[in-house]
């Protein structure tokens, strides 16, 4: 079976099989998506590196629990979801969350770009706008902003979100609503 | 999920266009982690297999215990301790053991052993020590009464009171025995009694003669005896004044008679 093609469901049948191989396609597909995701949450290029790192490790352990009906990303986006809240339940998180990241801290200058991005002048000219919007995102609740990176961010569905947070899609729908009325107010000095 | 690629220009929900700020968000770049990041995994994985199960951030009730927070464990027991320390020395508080005091600890009156001359003990406050005096007679509490022997008993008696005339005591306090009393002393107290009777005799006897002046010039009334009887739209007092006898001899019960004799002449003026 040429992994490449294969899709998500089957290589998660492969690595219940314990093909390390489909570990490596697996981490290959999902490490860019899931390390945006986890940046955005939480804020913090290392902590996301390290909880990456973390959730892959715990996909890899629970990969018997994963049930074939379900989609294998929002599968795996529960457990990074998971272990993004509980790393920010930590008090070591919390307090170098928001407070540390500012905008010339220079988190955005050594972020690696990936294939299929713009232009690196684009990305010079987009990178103020950027950083301005990755400051308003943490300042947004947790619960708000979770909701808002994964459907405005990583585009997931509000039937996916809301198996992703284990709220209903009304909750959903209402995180994503408020923490976008949130996030325009915090951008209004850009977008007004 | 989202795609690697150019960002869509229309919301996915509601197929409108989106506006500028959802449009960035969608466009915001993707993040890569080092390029080393699933050798890294991997090599993790291997080393430990179970990684990430023990250990690591996972919450580990030994560890907290013994490692993460050994300064709050101890602040906390210090913290306890002094708590034990207040709630102790709380208890301990003079406030707190006048609430429920120990008769069994607390101080007792004890008499001075009588003379020849009969001593009146003075009783102790009833004010710094409401429970011990408690159905004290003539200043004498039932715990003294049953210390002392009945032979010295009856000279704990004032003179000017006669014993069981309050009716509240019992046995020995009602009804000392006679037959066990100094006969000179006890004869003594009778004299002191006969005496104070007749001096309070004879300060009753002007105090009639003055009330009998009195009603004799001027009629008085008493709320008790006053009737009233309406004789042609005009008002009789018919006064029935007793003086007082007794102890309370010399005493007016009257005390407005004045006004009230005022009033009735006034009225019998208007019938006029």
């Amino acid at each position: 079976m040429n992994l490449r093609s294969a899709s998500d469901e089957d290589l998660a049948r492969l690595l219940q099989a314990d093909r390390k191989d489909a570990l490596v396609e697996l981490m290959r597909r999902f490490k860019d998506p899931l390390m945006s995701y986890i940046f955005r949450y939480i804020g913090s290029m290392n902590v996301a590196q390290d909880v990456l790192q973390e959730v892959f490790i715990r996909m890899y352990q629970k990969r018997d629990t994963y049930k074939s009906c379900a989609r294998f990303s929002t599968w795996l986006f529960t457990i990074a979801g998971n272990y993004c809240r509980s790393e920010l339940r930590r008090p070591w998180t919390r307090f170098s969350r928001p407070l540390t990241w500012k905008p010339d801290a220079g988190d955005e200058e050594y972020l690696p770009l990936v294939d299929g991005e713009p232009m690196p002048d684009r990305v010079a000219d987009n990178a103020f706008k950027y950083r301005y919007i990755q400051k308003a995102l943490v300042q947004l609740p947790p619960n708000y902003r979770e909701a808002v990176i994964l459907c405005d961010v990583q585009e997931f569905s509000y039937e996916e979100i809301a198996e992703i947070t284990g709220v209903s899609e009304g909750t959903v729908k209402s995180r994503i609503f408020r923490g976008r009325t949130m996030l325009r107010d915090l951008l209004k000095d850009i977008y007004d | 999920m989202k795609s690697p690629g150019p960002s869509q220009e229309l919301d996915p929900h509601t197929g409108r266009d989106l506006d500028p700020m959802l449009r960035d968000l969608k466009s915001l770049p993707m993040v890569s982690p080092s390029a080393d990041f699933e050798q890294s995994v991997l090599d993790r994985l291997a080393a430990e297999p179970d990684a990430g199960r023990r250990g690591g951030k996972r919450f580990v009730f030994q560890e907290f215990l013994f490692k993460g927070s050994r300064l709050g464990v101890l602040s906390g027991s210090l913290a306890v301790v002094f708590l034990l320390i207040l709630g102790i020395r709380f208890l301990q508080s003079p406030e707190t053991r006048h609430a429920a005091p120990d008769l069994h600890t607390t101080p007792q009156f004890v008499p001075s052993p009588p003379t020849s001359v009969p001593q009146t003990p003075v009783a102790p406050e009833r004010e710094a020590q409401p429970r011990q005096n408690e159905g004290a007679i003539n200043g004498i509490s039932p715990q003294l009464k049953r210390n002392v022997p009945p032979a010295q008993y009856q000279f704990l008696y004032r003179s000017d009171n006669t014993p069981g005339g309050h009716g509240a005591g019992s046995g020995e306090a009602d009804a000392p025995n006679p037959s066990s009393a100094n006969p000179t002393e006890a004869e003594d107290a009778l004299k002191d009694v006969k005496a104070n009777i007749s001096d309070k005799a004879d300060q009753a006897a002007p105090a009639a003669e003055r009330s009998e002046k009195m009603r004799e010039t001027q009629p008085s009334s008493t709320d008790e005896s006053r009737q009233r009887t309406a004789v042609g739209g005009a008002v009789e007092f018919k006064n029935e004044y007793t003086p007082v006898q007794g102890k309370d001899s010399g005493l007016l019960k009257t005390t407005d008679s004045t006004r009230a004799a005022k009033r009735a002449a006034d009225t019998q003026r208007v019938g006029k």
